[in-house]
């Protein structure tokens, strides 16, 4: 059943630049995760999608970019599911 | 000390969108520290209610897969997560439609606390 | 005195003190009380979570949140949260 979802999380987390990804669903529990993300930080990728997407309750959900020093996360949701992107330049 | 305890507790209840209480007990269901919103339904901070998770949790021990960590209740309109961390026990009581994974990673909040009074309970029982 | 009105493309700003009240704030999003608070929450959601492992040593220094034609832009300094409305120029697409 989850075989094409682990598939397409094959896929992002084995593009350049990538170091890893998380899948959560609306009730912020993991659906897939692959690399160094942490299945645990599930929760607060789905509330902070959620959170962000308050700010502006008319339009459409903003694509959420956390920046540090050595590595990126992106953020977004659609569809009531969550997807985190990791991404560090090491592994570009 | 009790106090920075409870004020810790409120602050996590209150930044977790949808968490209505959190009560810490033994694993009688004894409650030691309790913080609760209006809306939290007595019966789920009942001794009787969270005593009912410590035999559960000890029956899933038995399965063979280990330790058991955390439980999840789901009801029409309340979720409740037990976590495991004897000699106490905490309970979180949230509505249903509350993020249940940020539920789940509160455990790690309120280990600090726990630890501080397990302390305690330990002394306690000891003398 | 804080030169936020200079940013290229800025279409408004907000300078929020470390608990949240705001300092000053101007443009779009003169007097936006309300979205200070929303983006408070956002980051007491982010701190209270580790998104990265704890050996990577790595902490997030600055927070877009961008949509079709506009964006906007968290960073913290000088112990105040900076948050900026800017116009939204697509950027080159990332090769993968």
């Amino acid at each position: 059943m989850e075989k094409p979802l682990d598939k397409c999380l094959d896929e992002i987390s084995h593009s350049a630049g990538v170091s890893g990804v998380l899948c959560a669903d609306s009730q912020g529990l993991c659906l897939g995760v692959r690399g160094k993300a942490s299945a645990s930080s599930s929760g607060t990728i789905a509330a902070l999608a959620e959170r962000a997407a308050m700010l502006e309750p008319g339009s459409q959900d903003p694509l959420i970019l956390l920046e540090g020093d050595n590595s990126q996360c992106l953020v977004h949701h659609n569809n009531s599911i969550t997807l985190a992107v990791y991404k560090s330049p090491e592994t570009s | 000390m009790a106090d920075e305890m409870k004020k810790h507790l409120t602050d996590l209840m209150n930044s977790t969108d949808d968490v209505l209480g959190i009560v810490i007990t033994d694993r009688d269901g004894v409650p030691i520290m309790k913080v609760a919103s209006e809306e939290t339904p007595d019966l789920a901070l009942r001794p009787t209610f969270i005593s009912t998770f410590s035999m559960a949790t000890d029956q899933a021990g038995k399965l063979g897969m280990g330790k058991n960590k955390k439980m999840i209740c789901m009801y029409g309109n309340y979720q409740v997560v037990h976590f495991n961390l004897l000699p106490l026990v905490v309970t979180v009581i949230a509505s249903s439609h509350a993020n249940t994974g940020l539920v789940m990673s509160l455990d790690k909040d309120i280990a600090p606390v726990v630890s501080q009074l397990a302390q305690v309970v330990d002394i306690a029982s000891m003398s | 005195m804080h030169g936020i009105g200079r940013i290229p493309d800025e279409v408004g700003h907000l300078i929020l003190s470390e608990d949240g009240a705001v300092i000053a704030s101007g443009g779009e999003l003169e007097n936006a009380e309300q979205m200070g608070g929303t983006v408070m929450g956002i980051l007491t959601c982010i701190t209270k979570a580790q998104l990265w492992p704890a050996d990577s040593g790595d902490a997030f220094k600055k927070i877009s949140i961008t949509y079709s034609d506009h964006s906007y832009v968290i960073c913290l300094s000088n112990k105040n949260i900076h948050i900026v409305k800017r116009k939204f120029i697509p950027h080159e697409p990332v090769k993968v």
